[in-house]
């Protein structure tokens, strides 16, 4: 593996985990290879191989969800036209963060507060969880704060790649935030009996300290006519790398036609301090759903005559569609108890290209080495014996 | 997209007269075109496969967008009509299922709410080469067929050459299977056109164009006839993804059975393998008087796709299309 080929073709473009899906879809598909013929369960294969022990709980908590029982004993093995089969993959991933974010949170004194910084969203929930930081430090809710991003006049933030905007951006939002709370505290604190700012509480919007408490509009309209403004910068200890991650699925495979049906997907991934369960949840699904892709429709065809490109639309080239989507089963493995954030973007299309590629396998006893894995080269190559080059 | 003129007649004589005083070209790729739901054409003149001096929007004449007619008495369906009217037609639910099925197994709701039987009728082929806006080939006026050694895994293993497309069509099949015909108005007046005198092979026709029209000619109507096959006719389609797809292959099949479950007659039609729909005739015969049953199923399907060339890449198709033929032909007289 990790062989480079001229191919004289318009060179590739990074897409969530650059050679990633690639080399574990290869990887694990050996690794199932290597087990069946050992005559091994796959997945205590896998455990005996792998070290880490987070795996172990994955491909356990997995294995208990997706019915792992119910797969083929023998790879292919049954009667009829519809075979189903099920498959496991593990998936590895950096992420984690870095010192570039510069993060501005105001409190003004009618009480609004507004984070500030230069990144931008992707999609992936920058917006949602440089909120959620700042409402939680103050006791707010998500509706109170506006965060302003995506101009590069505000603090200076990382590029995204590599599944470590959250990582680097969200530690420098929690010192803003803790550093606009303690100051905010000390401003206010005559109103609270003198008490002291560290001991001063922010919670479901009200401001207490002293014996007494007041709401959170009462407290802003005590701070200076400028209001208070915390400039906030990176913190590791707020942030971790390297995570796992573990996917089952199950395939029908229509044996007459060539058709691979997907039917469930669960993926468990440990993400350290997900952020927001929702948005976590999501690019898990996000990752299981390009995975198919990958597997059963995407691929760029090229004339090896002409040099072009024959599907560069997306009549031709076939991205999944609704039809396409089995039941998805994203699962935050919560036994992981960094209190650090890290990414999980691009780790969460890992591990389900190989799953998905094993379920087929185990389906029908056939192993495609070309993907995507169409009709036309699953239904010769169950014509034609076990296996395509 | 090249400029173009705009036209917008209220009649079908006006529209023809449109067409035909359209300025004169040599290249048949610029000649006026008819435009209805505009799905295909509008895709030909972005990929610059077409680039018609005139379009013709028959959208304003009225009349053209009504199914009339019933299972005693056959269908008259307007060429106007859509393909979400047709699928969600109850006579045609009831009475020609097979149809319903075709016209729902096409594109996406939204293409199905715009596109029309007659535009359906009239696609231009999907091949990538064809569709490529920088491949000038053998359809597009060029010399070469470049899907014949190329990558040709959707292409024609009946039927091809010198061009290997297949026609994308999924109402050709199953209308020809339900013995349809076309009424046609052009220049020289009106024609009717049975579908199989309709599509044309490249070794036959025009190798620029898949059917007889000519460019002055408009497609008003669709005649579906009574039949003692429509009531247990069926359209299977498999698509590479099913979400959205052309046929990778597909059976229109229609059976009329004796009282003792024997087939009296039976129509199949073959999509996606051929640059036109590709009638069975061995297979009809063969299964007259059998009753069905694995073997029946496994002959008819052998000899539906008797003679068929696979290319380098599409051989797949083979296998696929018998076990379509099987499965339809058990469905139509199954139910």
């Amino acid at each position: 593996m990790g062989r480079s080929s001229r191919c004289d073709e318009d060179a590739s473009r990074a897409m969530r985990a650059p050679g990633h899906p690639q080399a574990s879809y290869a990887m694990e598909s050996l690794m199932d290879d290597l087990a069946a013929k050992l005559g091994m369960d796959p997945l205590e294969f896998r455990k005996k191989n792998l070290k880490d022990t987070v795996y172990h709980r994955q491909l356990d908590r997995g294995a208990r969800e997706i019915g792992w029982q119910r797969r083929n004993q023998t790879p292919g093995a049954g009667a009829g036209t519809l075979k189903r089969g099920i498959g496991c993959a593990v998936g590895t991933w950096g992420g984690g963060g870095n010192d570039q974010c510069k993060v501005d949170v105001t409190i003004s004194r009618d009480g609004s507060v507004v984070v500030a910084v230069g990144t931008q969203d992707l999609g992936t929930g920058t917006r949602t969880f440089t909120r959620a930081i700042v409402a939680e430090e103050f006791g707010l809710q998500l509706k109170d704060i506006v965060e302003k991003i995506g101009n590069s006049k505000l603090g200076g933030a990382n590029a995204s790649g590599g599944s470590t905007t959250s990582a680097s951006l969200s530690p420098s939002v929690k010192d803003a935030a803790i550093k606009a709370r303690m100051a905010m505290a000390e401003k206010i604190a005559p109103l609270l009996g003198n008490a002291k700012p560290e001991e001063i509480t922010f919670a479901n919007g009200s401001v207490n300290g002293g014996g007494k408490s007041v709401s959170w509009q009462q407290a802003a309209a005590a701070l200076p006519a400028a209001g208070i403004t915390a400039r906030g910068g990176w913190r590791s200890d707020l942030q971790s790398s390297g995570v796992h991650g573990a996917c089952f699925a199950e395939v029908e495979v229509d044996t007459e036609t060539g058709r691979v049906r997907a039917i469930k997907m669960v993926q468990v991934q440990d993400v350290g301090l997900p952020l927001n369960r929702l948005a976590v949840e999501s690019q898990i699904n996000g990752g299981m759903i390009q995975s198919l892709g990958m597997v059963l429709s995407e691929g760029r065809v090229m004339d090896a005559e002409l040099g072009i490109q024959l599907n560069p639309g997306f009549g031709d080239y076939k991205l999944p569609g609704a039809a396409e989507i089995p039941e998805l089963v994203p699962l935050i493995d919560d036994e992981d108890k960094r209190e650090a954030v890290i990414g999980v973007g691009e780790a969460a299309i890992i591990p389900s290209v190989g799953a998905l590629a094993n379920a087929v396998f185990n389906a029908c006893g056939v192993r495609i080495h070309d993907l995507p894995m169409t009709p036309d080269k699953i239904l010769m190559a169950l014509m034609n014996g076990r296996t395509t080059a | 997209m090249k400029t173009f003129e705009w036209a917008s007649p209220a009649t079908i004589n006006e529209a023809v007269q449109l067409l035909k005083s359209a300025p004169v070209t040599s290249d048949i790729d610029e000649a006026a075109r008819p435009m209805a739901g505009g799905q295909d054409l509008l895709t030909t003149m972005k990929d610059y496969s077409t680039r018609p001096s005139r379009v013709v929007n028959l959208k304003g004449i009225r009349g053209l967008d009504r199914i009339q007619g019933n299972g005693r008495t056959g269908l008259t369906i307007g060429a106007l009509v859509t393909l979400s009217q047709l699928e969600e037609n109850p006579v045609v639910r009831a009475s020609f299922p097979g149809l319903g099925e075709a016209a729902h197994s096409i594109a996406t709701p939204q293409i199905r709410n715009l596109g029309t039987v007659g535009g359906n009728l009239c696609q231009r082929p999907r091949c990538w080469y064809y569709r490529l806006e920088e491949v000038i080939c053998l359809k597009k006026g060029g010399s070469e067929c470049y899907a014949a050694k190329g990558e040709n895994k959707y292409n024609a293993i009946l039927g091809g050459g010198p061009s290997y497309i297949v026609h994308p069509s999924d109402l050709a099949p199953m209308l020809l299977a339900l013995g349809a015909s076309v009424s046609v108005v052009g220049a020289d007046g009106k024609r009717v056109i049975p579908l199989d005198k309709f599509f044309t092979l490249p070794a036959d026709g025009n190798i620029r164009r898949e059917n007889v029209l000519k460019n002055d000619e408009i497609i008003t109507q669709i005649q579906v006839p009574a039949s003692p096959v429509a009531a247990r006719s069926t359209y299977l389609k498999f698509k590479e993804r099913e979400s959205m797809d052309f046929a990778l292959a597909s059976v229109a099949a229609a059976v009329q059975l004796r009282a003792n479950k024997s087939i009296a007659q039976a129509r199949v039609v073959l999509g996606g393998v051929a640059p036109i729909p590709w009638r069975a005739p061995q297979a009809e015969q063969f299964l007259v008087g059998k009753m069905l049953g694995p073997d029946v199923l496994a002959e008819a399907a052998r000899l539906a796709l008797q003679g068929a060339q696979p290319l380098e890449k599409n051989a797949y198709k083979v296998p696929l299309a018998q076990t379509l033929v099987r499965r339809a032909l058990a469905k139509a007289v199954n139910g």
